[in-house]
């Protein structure tokens, strides 16, 4: 007997994911409506900086300052989301897996999981923990892009 | 006033950027994915077009090249913004004709230089 016939393999995987998309949907609804607020903000800032009155100009251009950091860090939601989506997309990739009449190989599989990565740090821990890099999987995964964040190239 | 085409499949992203323009001054146009900004230009001329890389329906590298195969668009800039650093990517983006490429998370006031820079560079 298979380990998946005494284990309910695919009902779990699909918990999982269905728990996973519904924690981004939740996120992402109070997500848009944060970043309409602190775009509100930065609309004001811009129209006191605009103002005559010095004072106020100046008050402007503090809330502006303070939009601008609020927006930066808000991004890393959308990072969070974008990895959440593709830990329950690898899950639904299992899950059709061993659903399947005749399961893909190891190879094929592990290689449509990484495919969906977007980021480089996601692609280098994907390596590290399944030996294809050396290193341990905490140590270096986040480096290459925490360097690269906010980096402006033109070409 | 100058308008900017921004295209993310993220509102929350689209907000943010849009918020970071509107505060500089420029007017803002957004689309949801690669395929919708591509309709969109195909009627009318924007001055600058930020597009994310992975999104539904067509993404941002096939917008580019799409793009700059429509007369109106072979000399606008085109910067795409992404979570995507790796340099194959990057090349790649290049390649279809992008100007530029600004990771995620980008830093509103960065953006903002960059755009005026673009704009006065002849």
């Amino acid at each position: 007997m298979s380990r998946s016939a005494t284990l309910p393999l695919p009902p779990l995987l699909e918990l999982t994911a269905s728990q996973l998309e519904v924690a981004l949907q939740s996120a992402s609804s109070q997500v848009e409506r944060l970043s309409n607020s602190v775009a509100a903000f930065a609309k004001l800032g811009a129209e006191m900086s605009a103002h005559p009155d010095t004072a106020i100009a100046a008050q402007g251009a503090r809330v502006t300052a303070e939009a601008q950091r609020a927006m930066f860090a808000m991004q890393f939601q959308d990072q969070l989301s974008q990895r959440m989506q593709h830990v329950r997309d690898a899950l639904g990739d299992m899950h059709d897996a061993l659903a399947a009449p005749t399961p893909p190989s190891s190879a094929v599989l592990l290689a449509a999981i990484r495919a969906r990565y977007t980021m480089e740090d996601e692609r280098r821990l994907f390596d590290i923990v399944l030996g294809h890099l050396p290193g341990a999987p905490s140590a270096n995964a986040d480096s290459d892009h925490e360097a690269a964040r906010g980096s402006v190239e033109l070409f | 006033m100058r308008t900017i085409l921004t295209v993310d499949d993220s509102t929350s992203m689209r907000q943010m950027v849009r918020a970071t323009l509107q505060s500089a001054g420029y007017g803002v146009v957004e689309a949801a994915d690669g395929q919708e900004a591509l309709d969109f230009a195909r009627t009318t001329k924007v001055d600058l077009v930020i597009s994310d890389v992975n999104m539904p329906r067509m993404d941002g590298i096939k917008l580019v090249s799409e793009l700059r195969a429509l007369p109106n668009y072979r000399l606008t800039p085109l910067l795409l913004l992404t979570t995507e650093s790796s340099q194959e990517k990057k090349l790649e983006g290049k390649r279809a004709g992008a100007t530029g490429w600004i990771v995620k998370p980008f830093n509103p006031s960065q953006l903002i230089n960059t755009l005026n820079r673009l704009f006065t560079t002849p």
